[in-house]
């Protein structure tokens, strides 16, 4: 057991304890413990096998960086456990090993490690292309590193989503990041502080008596300021154009993880510095850890690291480690201060670093190795914005170069300061972030219609006059021998990345790409500096011309199910609806709509309509109410045929085509009264409509007296056919006449239903039988559909759904714009001549469709009947020439018809085949052809229409 | 017509939190009652609100400034009738379309309305972006919305959809609502 005494500034409540296991056997941690901390605690060395050479891996940087710990808990693979809380009895285990972590078989890849160098992939994988889906792709996902998903068990994991605007976003919560949220929100600034550590505080919370003081002082002043908003366990992932801002918020007490998309006045970045490993032979071996990893490890969660250390110091920090290696009771068994020229030059040990090799040839006893080696800038956010930064020798590290206006930089990462400078620093830069976005609020405020008018000036741009922080020299301590990883999460040598460089590939990008140097999870985090210092060695370039790799987001890996969020499928109900699901319907999901498909046998619903009467919820139908003065106008642009001369009262029939000439969408267009229209359109091609009529109004004729409404939900559409519809509606209808002479077809009233008033009575019909069609104030739509229920008993009324409705249409062939029609489909294909009007001066389309009626190879929309009349093709069967594959159409629509009780099809094929009594073949999915015939018309029921026009 | 009840597509009155003042009620019974400047008139000056903008009259009535030209009256009493009279005085100026049954309406009222509002919808919730009174139109849960901040005690949103989105709008908002402490009863369960 490696617990400490209590130490003065442990982040672990010792009075709560938490099982888990790890690897199947129990372990206890305390609150706070991050799974790491509490495995290390246990004295627990290893915790991954390596992805290619299956290398023992433990802690090297105790934070979510850590290449070694990545573990799998419970069903989540791929957990970082050295960020990750430990939770009470959660299941933990190492990921890609076999038989077990300790003894891995995939330990035998380094007998053949000289052959899976760098680019191994390519090289060896190309020959014979027959294996690669066959044999390799299946042998290489074998070896695929990474967890396990449960596929067998639904995920417990919930995300979520959150939009923010806050006047600035400070990414990083230490000192300078602190400063610079308190300075913004003490100007009046709305700040949002993320922290991607689970507190505030930067490297303070692992410092000495004062820096933890200092640290707390902040953290009152964050907590007191009613401005700021904190989120700790936090990454800003990404910054897109106009500071657009992705932030992930971990550990949510609601969510796993959630996904906060920030507008952001100014983004204030101020990560510190992430700390570089050191490149030399055996760097990876568990024992080896950077100096903030041991310091975290003893300061927060009181874990000693090791017994005796070797410590290679290039820097105060590294310095500071040694006080606490020494605190916590670790023997210092050598000090190597890279400033003073001394390097380490290997560690060696199996499966825990047991002796270290100096250059002055000495070889020293010691199960740990901790390295101060440096610093890498996280710049990401700033690459993100445009900004290329630039590499200062002296300082042996990158620099921000050029930001936008709305981006700026503070602490660690823009120079080097004690507490007091970087926090007038940070502070100094939060002034400036509040003065930005303070005036880019005062524009939104004007801008905005709603907002409210802030009655005040603009505030006065504040120039940027900060003091620039100081850079610290520092030695360039990259690598000591070529020997040794620079890549721990994708296993990439020092000598991968020679040889890359000797093959050609000697640009970083090249490199990168090649080798798969930086493209692990750690993301370039821990190895991007150290990857171009070898290179610039290789080629024997200076590292300023070498350049880094392109920082794209995410910063951190981002789970999808973070990304995917809380997801919106919207669905549209009828007023109607549930008493259909009472009633047994089976739900139809048609679009957005939910519909009733049929309520048990569809076969008879349709009979029933023809024998009797029937009532179908069509309210999905779309429904555009019309005012104005040049309705009619708008009308005569958007249909193929006219509508000036439409009386009151009277309906007609209207195909829309696009600017190709294309049908669109198709319905029927009542004149309610002068001014005033009610247009219904397909229940799919309602809102393309809406933006059709809107879009014209607006760019081609603003000058048009047209008011547009849709008023699809609010009008529930009940459709009533069958022979004793008319008898039906009498029954309920009081204030219209019904009879054929005074309510002829495609007519159109308003009127009382059941006692409900402003309703709309439509003699129309889908269905080939007499017909009408109510649209009923939706609050009142069930009382309405009961009392048809109800008064039609005795006249064999029973409701219908959809498929009894698609059998119906099909009988009377009538055909369906996007089922029958296709992306290629003009009015001669489906006979719609008359409906087209060419001698109007314009409409939408008018040149291809007059173009399309000289074309004489259309396809032709026919009805067509199988032979055998038991045989139904399937929709979008091939019809072909004969016995050859000559594709000549495809079935477009296909029942089985109750009423005829034979099979019935509507077609689409090429003109030669199109006349009445021609033969065709029909390809069956099954792959048997059956021969079928062409009819006069579309309709194969009551084609005269006795049966609706009485 | 009185007698026949009015069907919300919501099936509860409200949805409250336990412990913190949150509540979700249906208000789809409401008057609502679209007005439209026709062509080439100009009636921000005549209501006396102007786009963005809404304003309580003294009969009850919420005047909203929805859309440049366009206006939706909201009044919790049944008077569409009386409502629509009263407006056809403008003659041709204006067109009028009755919305009561065709638009759902609900309200989030609480301290924490904004913040529940801005896990759905990507608007500015603060107080100087939206005070109270603004209208605006936005996407709630991936549906087309009109809301309203017509605060009581309270800050209160109201909004409204398509009548046909209502009951899905409100189990969205009822779902973003748990974290505020929205008890939900399963049958409103989102998932």
């Amino acid at each position: 057991m490696l617990r400490l005494p209590q130490q003065e500034n442990e982040i672990i409540n010792r009075s709560i304890e938490l099982e888990f296991t790890w690897n199947g056997k129990p372990y206890t941690g305390y609150e706070g413990d991050t799974i790491a901390s509490a495995l290390a605690a246990s004295g627990v060395d290893i915790f991954s096998r390596s992805m290619k050479y299956h290398r023992p891996r433990g802690i090297m940087t105790a934070n979510h960086w850590d290449p070694g710990l990545a573990v799998q808990v419970d069903d989540e693979p791929n957990v970082r456990s050295g960020s990750r809380r430990l939770e009470a009895n959660t299941t933990v285990s190492a990921q890609n090993v076999w038989p077990s972590l300790e003894h891995d078989l995939g330990t035998l890849n380094k007998a053949v490690g000289r052959f899976i160098s760098s680019g191994f992939y390519y090289k060896t994988f190309m020959r014979p292309r027959f294996f690669w889906n066959h044999v390799y792709q299946r042998v290489l996902r074998k070896f695929a590193p990474g967890g396990k998903i449960h596929w067998e068990t639904p995920s417990t994991s919930t995300y979520d989503k959150r939009y923010v605007h806050p006047d600035v976003l400070v990414a990083g919560g230490g000192p300078a990041g602190m400063s610079a949220a308190i300075s913004a929100a003490n100007e009046g600034a709305s700040v949002l502080l993320v922290e991607m550590e689970s507190d505030l505080g930067g490297h303070l919370r692992w410092g000495n008596t004062s820096e933890i003081s200092n640290m707390k002082s902040l953290i009152k002043e964050i907590e007191s300021n009613e401005n700021i908003e904190v989120l700790t366990d936090s990454t800003v992932t990404g910054r897109y154009d106009h500071n657009w801002v992705s932030v992930m918020q971990r550990s949510h007490s609601i969510a796993r993880e959630r996904l906060v998309k920030a507008r952001v006045g100014t983004l204030v970045v101020a990560p510190g510095l992430i700390e570089r490993p050191y490149i030399f032979k055996g760097n990876d071996i568990p024992g080896v850890m950077l100096s903030g990893a041991a310091r975290r490890l003893i300061n927060l969660w009181a874990v000693k690291p090791g017994q005796r250390a070797v410590v290679f110091t290039a820097n105060p920090e590294g310095d500071s480690a040694i006080g606490d290696l020494q605190k916590a009771g670790v023997e210092i068994a050598e000090i190597v201060d890279a400033r003073k020229g001394q390097r380490i030059v290997a560690a060696e040990g199996k499966k825990r670093v047991e002796s270290v090799e100096l250059s002055d040839g000495r070889s020293v006893d010691a199960d740990l190795v901790v390295v101060a080696a440096g610093w890498t800038a996280p710049t990401s956010l700033l690459n993100m914005a445009g900004d290329k930064p630039e590499y200062d020798q002296k300082a042996a590290r990158y620099f921000p170069k050029e930001l936008p206006d709305d981006v700026l930089a503070t602490g660690g990462i823009v120079g080097n300061g004690n507490f007091n400078t970087i926090c007038a620093h940070g502070s100094d830069t939060g002034k400036i972030a509040a003065n930005r976005a303070l005036k880019l609020r005062h524009q939104r405020q004007t801008s905005t219609a709603w907002a409210r008018n802030p009655n005040i000036p603009a505030p006065e741009r504040i120039e940027d006059l900060r003091n620039s922080l100081v850079r610290e020299e520092h030695p360039e301590c990259y690598y000591s021998t070529n020997e040794g990883f620079v890549d721990f999460s994708e296993d990439v040598k020092y000598s991968d990345l020679v040889q890359a460089a000797q093959e050609g590939f000697d640009s970083i990008e090249l490199m990168k790409r090649y080798t798969t140097a930086t493209m692990g999870p750690a993301q370039g985090k821990l190895e991007t500096v150290n990857a171009a210092a070898v290179l610039a060695n290789s080629i024997g370039t200076p590292l300023a011309e070498i350049g880094t790799t392109i920082w794209r987001p995410p910063f951190a890996p981002i789970t999808l199910g973070a990304l995917a969020g809380r997801i919106f499928e919207p669905t549209r109900r009828s007023a109607l609806q549930d008493w259909h699901e009472e009633h047994g319907a089976a739900p139809l999901l048609a679009g957005q709509w939910v519909r009733p498909d049929h309520y048990g046998d569809a076969s008879a619903e349709a009979l029933n309509v023809r024998n009797n009467v029937g009532i179908i919820d069509v309210t999905p139908l779309g429904k555009i109410e019309l005012q104005g003065k040049d309705v009619s106008k708008l009308l005569d642009q958007v249909y193929t045929n006219r509508w000036g001369s439409l009386s009151i009262g009277k309906v007609r029939y209207g195909v829309m085509v696009g600017e190709d000439g294309v049908i669109s969408d198709d319905g029927v267009t009542g004149r309610l009264d002068d001014d005033r229209w009610l247009m219904t359109t397909t229940s799919s091609g309602a809102g393309a409509v809406w933006e059709k009529l809107e879009d014209w109004l607006q760019n081609t004729s603003n000058d048009w007296d047209v008011c547009i409404t849709p008023v699809t939900g609010g009008l529930t559409s009940i459709n009533v056919a069958g022979p004793n519809s008319r008898s039906l509606l009498e029954k309920l209808v009081s204030d219209v006449d019904l009879s054929s002479e005074s309510f002829p077809y495609f007519s159109v009233r308003e009127g009382t239903v059941a006692e409900v008033e402003n309703c709309v009575i439509w003699r129309i019909g889908f269905t080939g039988e007499l017909s009408y069609e109510l649209h009923i104030p939706s609050g009142y739509a069930l009382h309405v559909w009961e009392s048809l229920l109800l008064a039609g008993k005795d006249l064999g009324c029973a409701p219908f759904g959809v498929e009894a409705q698609r059998i119906l249409r099909l009988e009377k062939g009538h055909f369906i714009v996007g089922q029958d029609t296709d992306g290629l489909t003009k009015a001669p294909t489906v006979g719609l001549n008359n409906l087209v009007k060419l001698d109007k001066d314009d409409m939408v389309g008018l040149p291809e469709l007059a173009d399309s009626f000289t074309d004489d190879q259309l396809p032709v929309l026919v009805a067509v009947q199988t032979d055998d009349p038991m045989v139904v093709p399937e929709e979008a069967a091939q019809i072909l020439n004969g016995s050859s594959n000559e594709i000549l159409g495809r079935v477009t629509s296909s029942r089985m018809s109750p009423t005829l009780k034979r099979s019935i099809c509507l077609a689409q094929v090429a003109p030669g085949i199109s006349q009445p009594d021609s033969k065709i073949t029909i390809l069956l999915a099954s792959g048997e052809r059956v021969s079928a015939t062409v009819l006069s018309g579309h309709a194969h029921f009551d084609p005269s229409g006795s049966r609706q026009n009485v | 017509m009185s007698s026949i009840p009015f069907r919300t597509p919501i099936p509860v009155e409200a949805l409250q939190s336990d412990d913190r003042p949150l509540e979700l009620r249906d208000r789809s019974t409401y008057t609502k009652i679209l007005l439209r400047e026709r062509k080439g008139e100009d009636f921000s000056g005549e209501l006396g609100v102007k786009y963005g903008e809404s304003k309580l009259r003294t009969d009850g009535t919420l005047v909203c400034g929805s859309r440049p030209g366009e206006w939706t009256f909201y009044n919790p009493s049944a008077v569409a009738n009386s409502l629509i009279q009263t407006l056809e005085t403008y003659g041709d100026r204006v067109a009028i379309t009755n919305l009561t049954h065709g638009r759902a309406l609900m309200s989030v009222e609480g301290n924490s309305a904004g913040s529940l509002l801005e896990k759905i919808c990507n608007i500015d919730f603060s107080d100087a972006m939206v005070p109270d009174g603004a209208s605006f139109s936005a996407s709630v849960g991936a549906v087309s919305c009109d809301l309203v901040r017509a605060d009581s005690d309270q800050v209160l949103f109201l909004l409204s959809c398509e009548r046909s989105f209502g009951l899905y709008l409100f189990k969205v908002l009822a779902d973003a609502g748990k974290e505020f402490g929205l008890i939900v009863p399963p049958e409103l369960d989102l998932h």
